[in-house]
């Protein structure tokens, strides 16, 4: 209730701001729709050659993009400009009034930002897996449905908690924009299935730079491509990278030195 | 009644990276870091009770922003102990950070585009005020700082003082009663000076909150703050009444004296400071100022003479330029 209240109350600040820069939203929406031509065209050339790429059908991976589509619209909802305002807060000595407020740090950092404008990209990405879904005659029963929410939530945790631990470089290395530009590159391996890469690839993609399997989870789930038997890996996973996150962002905040005044 | 603050020991050191200036250097420090341990803060102690304004002084770099930043929690000490309201400040726990507030005159956290009004709203948020809890301190804090016309206008169309204020406002929205001001007056006009200055008196009256206050502006410390806590070099150089820092710490009286002549030779009697028409300043050693009234008395036709001690900004410069 509590948290509901807090999030609430930072995402109207969030669309407050934005509302004063309207250009950013045409600006918002031109970028998706390249995103969006992009994936699609690079599907549709692909499946000029071929019928199925691994076990996965065109539609099938369209679902997938919309999967990516709909991750990429969380992180850029509040992951990214959260973190990025994190980054900046290290540099400019901003962080202390974060430290200064009696909840998580963690959490206040991951809701304090909101950039409305990027639901552009996560609806699009809803789009796309109904659109899939109707066009591949999916037939989804409750319990997968209820399945792919939670896959997508490990998802979301996963992310989340990545961008963390990347993040959190920041306590000791102060500028560390880069990284940004390193994770945008990392994430492209998500716009295929996992079950394409070779194994030894599948396995860094899965425990090292979680993304691809945070995308293909969900996906797999809705084209009834989850094996049961890895099932285990959606808790697993992200309660691993969770785990890690909260004990990189410990250890930060114990060697965060401030900015001097 | 126990104290609110209690600091033993209190130290810091930072890892400080050190390398010759050049590129040649900067390219090797790359590979080869080199570090210094510095002493921001070393084995400080104090006890602070209920209610008192404290004021901390010190050259820049002396080590009063991080102990302040130690008690708020943002700092984790080298080693040493402190408990404010019976927490121990660095494990941020929230009932502690309920119960406190740090400003910062260089850093300010109300956002740029937005009235201040809305980014209130996020404190009510995040401090679980009530709506009606909530008007009344507005209202009193509006009241006090002279804040309503400005909480609807976006915060980058105010002054640099109106800013302040607001932030102020801000800040004891979930009235902490330990509230830790870092240079709240920096680079603000006088009359500005003297309204936050006011405004802090007059909050800790009404409210009996404990404030520690850090201030290049000896004119705040002065106005506000019946004791002192000088640190140099991280270290405590001296905590008390900021009357008897004086006392302890200049060894001079100035006299200020009008004779009936323009051109008089007092510079057997001491040095002249001052001299404008009739009006001389001399400044005496503080043991030989009987002395040196009594010859003034006897060889000089005197209209006026006053005995003080010399301006505090004067004798806090000495203490800090002597080794």
């Amino acid at each position: 209730m509590y948290l509901a209240r807090v999030i609430g109350v930072h995402a109207r600040i969030g669309i407050l701001k934005d509302l004063q820069y309207r250009v950013n939203f045409a600006g918002q929406l031109v970028n998706s729709a390249l995103g969006f031509l992009l994936a699609i065209g690079s599907i549709l050339v692909v499946f000029r050659h071929t019928d199925l790429l691994g076990d996965w059908t065109q539609t099938d991976l369209i679902m997938l993009i919309g999967v990516f589509s709909i991750v990429r619209g969380f992180i850029n909802l509040f992951v990214r400009p959260g973190l990025q305002a994190y980054m900046e807060g290290i540099r400019t000595g901003l962080f202390d009034y974060v430290l200064l407020k009696p909840l998580d740090s963690q959490l206040y950092v991951s809701i304090r930002e909101f950039r409305i404008w990027s639901l552009v990209d996560l609806l699009t990405g809803v789009g796309l897996v109904v659109w899939s879904g109707w066009v591949g005659g999916l037939e989804a029963s409750l319990f997968t449905i209820v399945l792919f929410f939670v896959t997508m939530l490990a998802g979301f945790s996963v992310v989340l908690a990545f961008w963390f631990i990347l993040g959190t470089s920041a306590f000791w290395f102060i500028k560390v924009d880069n990284i940004f530009v390193v994770f945008d590159s990392l994430f492209q391996t998500a716009r295929w299935p996992l079950t394409v890469y070779p194994g030894a690839v599948r396995i860094l993609l899965t425990f090292v730079v979680p993304v691809a399997w945070a995308v293909t989870m969900p996906a797999a789930t809705l084209a009834g491509k989850l094996e049961i038997g890895s099932l285990w890996l959606t808790l697993l996973v992200p309660a691993f990278f969770v785990a890690v996150s909260r004990i990189f962002w410990k250890i930060g905040i114990r060697h965060y030195s401030g900015a001097s005044a | 009644m126990a104290p609110v603050v209690e600091v033993r020991e209190l130290t810091k050191s930072f890892k400080v990276p050190v390398r010759q200036s050049g590129l040649g250097a900067a390219v090797k420090s790359l590979f080869d870091r080199k570090f210094t341990l510095v002493d921001a803060v070393k084995d400080v102690s104090f006890n602070i009770d209920r209610g008192e304004i404290v004021g901390f002084l010190g050259p820049n770099g002396a080590g009063k922003t991080t102990t302040l930043k130690m008690l708020s929690g943002l700092l984790h000490p080298t080693s040493g102990t402190a408990t404010v309201n019976g927490h121990i400040p660095w494990k941020r726990d929230n009932a502690y950070l309920r119960t406190i507030n740090m400003v910062m005159g260089n850093r300010h956290q109300l956002s740029w585009d937005l009235p201040a009004g809305d980014t209130y709203k996020l404190h009510q948020a995040i401090y679980q005020i009530a709506d009606n809890e909530f008007e009344r301190t507005l209202e009193e804090l509006s009241d006090l700082l002279d804040l309503h016309d400005l909480l609807t206008k976006p915060v980058r169309t105010l002054s640099l003082g109106e800013r302040m204020k607001c932030e102020l406002g801000g800040a004891l929205l979930h009235r902490p009663d330990v509230m830790f001001l870092d240079e709240p007056t920096l680079g603000l006009d006088v009359t500005m000076q003297h309204r936050i200055r006011d405004f802090v008196r007059s909050y800790n009256l009404r409210h009996g909150s404990t404030i520690l206050l850090t201030s290049h502006y000896m004119a705040d410390i002065a106005a506000l703050c019946e004791r002192v806590v000088v640190i140099h070099r991280g270290q405590l150089l001296f905590d008390g009444p900021l009357a008897q820092l004086v006392a302890r710490f200049a060894p001079v009286k100035r006299l200020t004296v009008e004779l009936d002549s323009a051109d008089a030779d007092l510079g057997d009697l001491g040095t002249v400071v001052a001299h404008d028409g009739f009006t001389y300043q001399l400044e005496v050693a503080k043991e030989d100022t009987t002395e040196v009234t009594s010859r003034l008395l006897a060889n000089y036709n005197l209209s006026d003479i006053a005995v003080e001690d010399p301006p505090i900004e004067q004798v806090i410069e000495q203490v800090f330029t002597a080794e």
